[in-house]
Formats: C-alpha cells, structure tokens, sequence
C-alpha cells in the first residue's frame, strides 16, 4: 500500500451496480466520486473493492469505466486479496481459507447434481460459481449444502443476483476478507479513523454486519438486500439507505455521516476559474487538488461544457509557468505555456461526443515549501479509444493561483498497453 | 491591410539604443494597425540587441532600401534570451571549438570508443558551465547526415562551411550580424564565373553556400591555380581568400571568413555580452584548423593522426608553445588527453574511472579546486548511467560492494517511469539487476547523454533534464539501431553519497523517431 499511515477514511465497496452504474454510459457518478477522492482522500486515505467479480473481470472493468485504482482490491467473493498497484497477492488469506476447503469434492458433487457452471474465468481457486435459475434455487441450495458438508467440507453458498451461486470456503467471504483486512491494519497500527461500507446485493450482507463500520445501501439496491436491511432489529443507524444510485448513493452517504470533503470538484457550484480566497501557501492537498481541477476544467473546456470565456482560459495558461516545459508522450518536447493556444482553439471541439479525462493514483511528495512533485495517471476515453499517460509533474508556489501553485515541469510516458499517439495539428 | 508582417533590421547603422529605436517604430506603426508576432532584432553593426515587445495590433510590411521592419508583438516586454546571444549562461568555465572530420570523429573507429570517452566527459564535468563548439568544413545537410552516423552530442554553436555559416542553439537559427560582415567585397556568381573559367571541378551542390564555393584540384597544380585564382578575383574587386586542405579541396571564401575569423568574431561578441569564456580550447586535424590555433588566447590540440600540412606548421609555429597540446591519441581521446595535459580541468570521465579493476573515484572539489559546487547532479547523472551500463556489460568487476554503489544513492520510496510504460520501485528495478552482470556482454550497449541541464526547485532539491541514446555495438550508417529518451530526475542532496546527492524519481519518454 502506497499511504503507510492510519488511513483517515476506509471504503470498503462493491463494484458492480454500487460503484460502477452499468446504465450510464457517461458514468457521471463514478467521475464525480474519482475527482473527489483523488484530490482529497487518494493521500491519507484507503479505498478497497470488494466484489464477486474474478481478476480477469476485475481488470476488463477497469477498460470498460473509469474506475479508480484501489489501494487493495478483494476479489472472487472474498477469495481473494490483492493490494496496491502491482496487485501483490495475500497469501497469510490463503492459508485461512484453505482449510476445510476441497475444490475437487466441490467439482464432485456439482457434477453428481448436474449443475451449470459459470464461465472459466469466473472459477478461482477458492470459489466454484454456478448458475441456478430463481425458482430451482429453494430446492438446488440446501441439497447443495448437505452434500458437500456430508463431504466433511466446510463451505458456505451465497446466491445472489437471482442467478449466480457461489460456493467458497466459509472462512472466506467479503465480511470475513474485510474484517482479516481490518485486524491486519490494526496490528499495524493503522486503525482507520472512520470506515464506510458500500453494497448493492446479497453478497454485500456481510460487510454491513463487520464492527465499527457504517454502511451505506444504494437507492437502485437488489431486494433481498434490502429485506435483509428491513428484517435487522436493533439500532441500524449505523447503515444509510441512500436516495440515489450507486457512486453518487455514496457521495450521499458520505455527506449523511459527515466525512469531510464531500464536494466533488465536479459539483462545485462556483466555477474552478473562480477562487475565492487567496492561499497563502500550498499544503499536502493543494497539489492534488491542482491536478484534478486542471484536468476537469481541461475536459470541460474541450467538450464545451463551460463558457468559452476569457477569465477560464486564463487560468488554464497562467496555471502554467512561464519557463515551464512538457516532455510529451508521443517523444517531443515543448512548452505548456505556448502550447496552450492549441487547446483553446479547441474549445468544445469533444461537444456531443464520449469524451471524458480524469486522474487516478495522485501522489504528490513535497519537495521543499515551495516545490511538489506530482505523479499521476492521466486517462483520457474518446472517439479514440481509451488511452493513459503516466505523468510526473513539478508544481511550484505561487500565490497567485486557485491551489497556489502552478505547473513548472510535466514529463508523460504512454502507459503500456494504452498508447495513444499524437495529436494531429494543423 | 491583412496581417503581413514588419520586419526591422539596421544592417549598417550607428549603435541604436533601446529608446529611440522604440520612439521610431512607435512613429512608424501608429498610422497602421500591428499585429502578429515574429522576432524584434536591432542589429547594428557588429552588435545585436534583441527585443521582444508583446502587444496586439495589426500588422504591416514595408521596405525602405535595405531597412526591413520586423515587429515582434506579444503581451508583455520581455527580452528573448535564447537566440543571438552566445554565452546564454554566466562566464563559461570552458569553450572548446572542435572540428569534426578526424578531429571530434574518427572515421576508422566504429566502436566510436574516443567518441563516447569524450560525450562522457563533457556531460559529467563541462555541460554545466562549459560551451561546446563545432567548427566544420562541413555544410548543414552534410553535417546533419554526420549526426546520423556518429554519437556526436548537440553544440552550443555550430560553425559551417569554414567558417562561413554561424548557427545557434537546437534550431540552428544564423547569424545574421556574421552574414552582413561577409557580404563585403563577396559576390558569390562572380567567384563561380572565375571557377568555371579555369576549368576547375565543383565539388557537389550541398558543399557550394551563400559564402563558399569549394572545388577539387591535384595537389600538384595547386600553387599554380591558388595563385591564378587570386589574381583574377582581385581583378575583379573581390576580397577573398583560398584555403586548401587534405591535399585535394579548394575553397574560396571572403576575406573576412575563415575558421579562425569566426572564432574571432565570436570571441568579440562575447567580450562585449560580458561572457567571455575563462579558457578557449580548439582542436584540429588538417589545413582549415590552422587559423584556429592562432587566435590569440586559446589552447590548441592537435589531435593524433593529424595531417601533414598541420603537422608541418607545428613544428615550425607551436613547438614551443606552453597553450599547444600534439597528441598522441587520435580524434577525441586526443582531445581528453589534451585537456588533462594543458590542465584545462577534470579529464577523467566516468567511463575511463569505470573499468575491469573497479571504480576510481572522481577527484574531490576540496582536492584540486577546480570543480564547482553545482554540476553534482548532473556527474551523478552519467556516473550512474555509465556505471549500470558497464554493469551490464561486464566491464566492471562482479562485486557486491561496488553494485552497493548503485543501490546506495536510491531513496526510499523512489519510483522510476519507464520508457515502455511501466512504472516501478527505483531500488527493485537497480537491485534486480544484480543478477544481471554481463548480460549484454557478447552485444555491448554503448549510451551517451546529451543536452544534461540542472535546475535548483528548492534547497537541495535539484532537477535534472536530459536527452540518452542508446545503441548496440555495431551500430553504424543510419543509425537504425539507435534509440533516443528524454528524461527528467529529482535529485535531492544527502551526505556520504558519492556526489553528495540521491535520487527520488526519474523519468522516461522514448524520443519520437
């Protein structure tokens, strides 16, 4: 994990229909929620997914939505952890829920009952997922789970979806992952401040029932999660039905409980160009915050969704120092602060199209009082395609300026894998 | 009026200061509208004031006689320093002015070994507050052909066609105050008439320039035609002279020109910017270096494998000479063993430091005084490259203490972008090439750094910019083979390193072909 501290705030969240919602093809919410947590958590804080979703669906997610990089991602239901950039494997986990767990007796009996299996990618080593249609369920489970417990096995079934079937080790599970995950922080010494839980369906039961977390249920919510949120007694202030779906449920939440900030820069009322004090000097966050806005107002500008005026196109150049230089992607070298005419006769030329660029994994190192070193991953989706640049950037005090600081030093590598080239001029 | 453009130049005017100058554009623009934004140079004679003012208006072109006008137009005032001014950083330590053919090349060497010995050099211990010079006989298309075919670094300034052609910076922008000075008693048509009319064979197209026609004769009818020719073209009112080299070319250039005029000139011009370099150093191999070495206050080399013609005038004119270095060494590495025996400053490079019994430390700033405090960075820079490098290779012992070397001066933390795309721990990608001694001894990577700049962003915390290439042994014409990066590193300052500095991020964009 890149932040070694006690991370402020923990988010613990499903994928599928809670942070990522399938029906948007702008995927606003899940935008809006990356710009938040990127300009004020990414440093201090954690972000964890926990989904059924297996590697291989895990990282075609990542192609398909902007999804941020998470700081530990639990897959295959809790069968899985993996943590930081290089997705290292946890193996203290697989010694856990390798007892009393036999992939080949599980194979066995599905086979005995003619079960049908998912696909292979979704078959991991500590979870064996079937498809059983809503109505055979009542009768398919518990014959499931006798047999494989006459089996001397110790497993549990999760069905949800009204169609998937997982069987996984019982000591596995998204609750039993988060909570192995919560008791290594705490042995390090790193007990979160506040953690947050986030759930869509079935699967997600078990986050809910960990101590000390909230929860938050969002608004587009299978039932039988609900039922289950309806059918807790006792005090369930601790969890938060959410009005709206999915990322923006969270955003939701996270004002319900108040964990602080929770304006996106991409909900802010008062225009980026504008700043409404003077900072006097940039702190941790400031340079952070530099590059999301510029991204955002540079996305903005480009699909037009801003006015066309004069007050923001000066703060896109004069964010830029004078003698400030650009190592491109595409292998030339130029200057931002002369370059920048190019983009603003750009002004809403990605109006009406899939167009959209954020930043992911923003770590700045402050160099001196007055200098920071940024490193981030610049996304950009358009007619084009999907393409990333791993970017480091100086950024320097300047009092001046929105975050008070302005842009010295950016050098861009294509990420592998997501080249893209360059722009043609005129 | 469309936006056309004014352009000034005063070719031959008395000194013009900044004021007047002013007062008559403003005199000259306010009836039109101005606008657009090319350079604004007031040259007079021999000097060059280069001012850009940025406003917009809309602009207009005009001719009166020689006067052209050329506004430059932006939005505020500020003085462009890169162009015509030579010494563009503070007093350069070290100017060396080399020329290329068998001088800064050895054309017999494809191992380029003396090459490289050099570039390290000069990017470890000079490009930080020394100026590198070319001066070639060569013509710019020939020149960037060489380029292709040898690892030569990117020069300060570059002189061409003997000394006919000077041109600055990446852009290789002329200079115009050189051009004017050589258009007297010159009529390039006039020269080629004369030429023709003695039968004498030009040599091809790219080698005939604005203030050069080069021909081809046999040696022994040399005396002969130099003198006929001369007659003639006095005759005829020009004011030229001939210089023959490597016992065949023949160029006839003005009077004016001339390796050693342009040198000259240069000098001049950086007296009067105040940057005037504490040392001179030139280097040459045949004929046209001559005048080189006489300009007065410069060391010279004569590299090994020098000409005759060179080799005769410096045992009658430099024998004796304290400032005049005959090697014995061919091309650059005569000119590395040149500035260690003139005592021009650091002449052990990494690459010479670094070798099969182990690695020599560089010498001490406290030891000989001669090192500067800032340049730290950038010694670090080639000292690591060259050591991982030679790593590879095999050309340095396989010890751990000395890999220590490397993973040493990593900080905690760091992380490196790699060209193809992947970023990475800094100290795990270094230690992982421990196991890797030798790996590319059988097809050796040569690298060479060009273009090593630092910049302080805050107390002991320095950045460094740089161009690397990179090629496998063997590589020649065309440079197929050859692989260019641009790279950028935080250093920050941290005691008991080598060079007192540690590395926190570095940077890697492959160069587009």
């Amino acid at each position: 994990m890149e932040f070694k501290g006690s991370p402020r705030l923990l988010i613990v969240s499903d994928l599928d229909h809670t942070m990522v919602e399938h029906g948007d093809h702008d995927n606003k919410s899940l935008l809006r929620f990356g710009a938040l947590w990127q300009s004020e958590f990414n440093h201090d804080s954690l972000l964890v997914y926990s989904t059924g979703r297996s590697p291989k669906m895990f990282a075609d997610l990542r192609r398909e939505v902007p999804l941020l990089t998470a700081g530990i991602a639990i897959l295959s239901c809790g069968t899985e952890i993996f943590y930081g950039d290089t997705m290292t494997k946890d193996h203290g986990w697989i010694d856990i829920i390798s007892k009393g767990w036999n992939r080949a007796a599980v194979e066995e009996v599905a086979e005995e009952m003619n079960l049908k299996y998912q696909c292979d990618s979704e078959q991991r080593p500590h979870k064996v997922s079937f498809h059983v249609r809503k109505e055979e369920s009542v009768h398919t489970m518990p014959t499931l789970l006798a047999k494989l417990l006459e089996k001397g096995l110790d497993i549990k079934l999760i069905y949800s979806g009204g169609l998937d079937l997982d069987v996984l080790p019982r000591a596995a599970g998204k609750g039993q992952a988060l909570r192995y995950l919560l008791q290594k922080l705490k042995a390090e010494g790193r007990v979160p401040q506040q953690t947050l839980v986030c759930g869509d369906s079935g699967n997600d039961q078990e986050l809910f029932s960990v101590d000390n977390v909230c929860g938050v249920i969002v608004a587009n919510a299978k039932d039988e999660l609900l039922q289950w949120h309806a059918d807790q007694v006792g005090d369930k202030s601790h969890i938060f039905v959410a009005t709206e779906n999915c990322a923006a449920g969270i955003i939701e939440a996270m004002k319900h409980f108040g964990l602080e900030p929770n304006v996106s820069p991409r909900d802010r009322t008062v225009p980026l160009s504008v700043h409404d004090k003077l900072v006097p000097k940039a702190d941790a966050g400031a340079a952070a915050r530099e590059v999301v806005e510029y991204l955002l107002l540079t996305e903005q500008w480009l699909r037009g969704d801003i006015s066309a005026s004069e007050e923001v196109f000066r703060r896109l150049k004069f964010g830029l120092a004078k003698d400030s230089s650009r190592v491109c992607a595409w292998g030339t070298i130029d200057s931002p602060h002369k370059e920048i005419e190019n983009l603003q006769a750009q002004y809403g030329s990605q109006r009406g199209k899939v167009f959209h660029m954020w930043a992911d994994r923003v770590r700045s190192m402050k160099l001196s009082d007055d200098s920071w070193l940024v490193r981030f991953d610049k996304w950009e989706r358009s007619d084009a395609g999907l393409t990333c640049v791993l970017t480091s950037a100086v950024l320097q005090s300047n009092v001046e300026f929105p975050n008070g600081l302005c842009w010295k030093l950016i050098h861009e590598t294509w990420l592998k894998g997501y080249e893209g080239s360059a722009p043609v001029r005129k | 009026m469309a936006s056309l453009q004014a352009c000034i130049a005063v070719a031959r005017a008395p000194p013009l200061s900044h004021s007047p100058c002013l007062a008559l554009l403003a005199r000259a623009l306010r009836p039109i509208r101005c606008t657009l934004r090319p350079q604004v140079r007031f040259l007079s004679g021999d000097m060059a004031m280069d001012w850009s003012f940025n406003w917009t208006a809309q602009g207009v072109s005009f001719r009166r006689g020689e006067m052209r006008f050329r506004v430059s137009l932006k939005e505020e005032a500020s003085v462009d320093a890169k162009d015509q001014r030579v010494g563009a950083k503070a007093i350069p330590k070290l100017m060396l002015v080399s020329d290329l053919d068998n001088t800064m090349v050895d054309h017999l060497d494809k191992s380029h070994t003396g090459l490289l010995r050099f570039n390290n050099l000069w990017a470890a211990e000079y490009a930080h507050n020394s100026l590198l010079v070319f001066s070639t006989g060569r013509s710019l298309e020939k020149y960037t052909q060489l380029r292709t075919q040898f690892p030569l670094l990117t020069p300060a300034l570059c002189i061409f066609s003997v000394g006919t052609e000077i041109c600055y910076g990446a852009n290789m922008e002329p200079d115009q105050d050189w051009v004017n000075y050589l258009n007297e008693g010159w009529n390039q048509a006039v020269v080629l008439e004369e030429v023709k009319r003695l039968n004498l064979r030009l040599q091809d197209d790219s080698e005939i320039r604005p203030h050069k026609v080069s021909c081809q004769i046999d040696k022994k009818d040399a005396t002969e035609i130099i003198d006929t020719l001369s007659k003639r073209l006095k005759d005829r009112g020009l004011n030229v002279k001939l210089i023959f080299s490597h016992g065949i070319d023949l160029d006839v250039l003005p009077k004016g020109a001339g390796k050693g005029e342009a040198l000259a000139f240069l000098l001049q011009k950086m007296r009067r910017e105040g940057s005037a370099p504490q040392e001179t150093l030139v280097c040459g191999d045949s004929g046209n270096d001559i005048e080189l070495f006489e300009v007065e206050g410069v060391n010279g080399v004569i590299v090994g494998g020098a000409m005759e013609e060179l080799r005769q005038w410096y045992d009658i004119n430099g024998k004796h000479s304290s400032r005049l270095h005959l090697a014995k060494e061919r091309c650059a590495s005569g000119i590395v063993e040149a500035i260690g025996e003139l005592s021009l400053g650091p002449h052990l490079s990494p690459f010479d430091r670094m070798n099969s019994n182990g690695i020599q430390p560089a010498v001490k700033a406290s030891e000989k005084g001669q090192l500067t405090p800032s340049g730290v960075a950038q010694r670090e820079v080639v000292e690591f490259n060259t050591f991982f490098t030679k790593w590879m290779n095999g050309e340095v012992p396989n010890n751990p203490e000395s890999f220590q070397r490397l993973t040493s001066v990593i900080a905690s933390g760091s992380t490196m972008v790699y060209p193809w795309g992947v970023e990475q721990s800094l100290l795990q990608s270094v230690t992982s090439a421990q196991s890797k001694h030798g790996l590319t001894k059988d097809k050796k990577i040569r690298v060479w750094i060009d273009c090593i700049q630092e910049q302080e962003l805050a107390n002991g915390v320095l950045m460094v910019t740089w161009h690397s290439w990179q090629m496998s042994e063997g590589w020649c014409l065309a440079g197929t083979e050859r692989k260019g990066y641009f790279a950028t590193a935080i250093l920050r300052e941290k005691e008991g390193t080598p060079n007192g500095v540690e590395w926190l991020r570095v940077h890697e964009t492959p160069r587009k072909s």
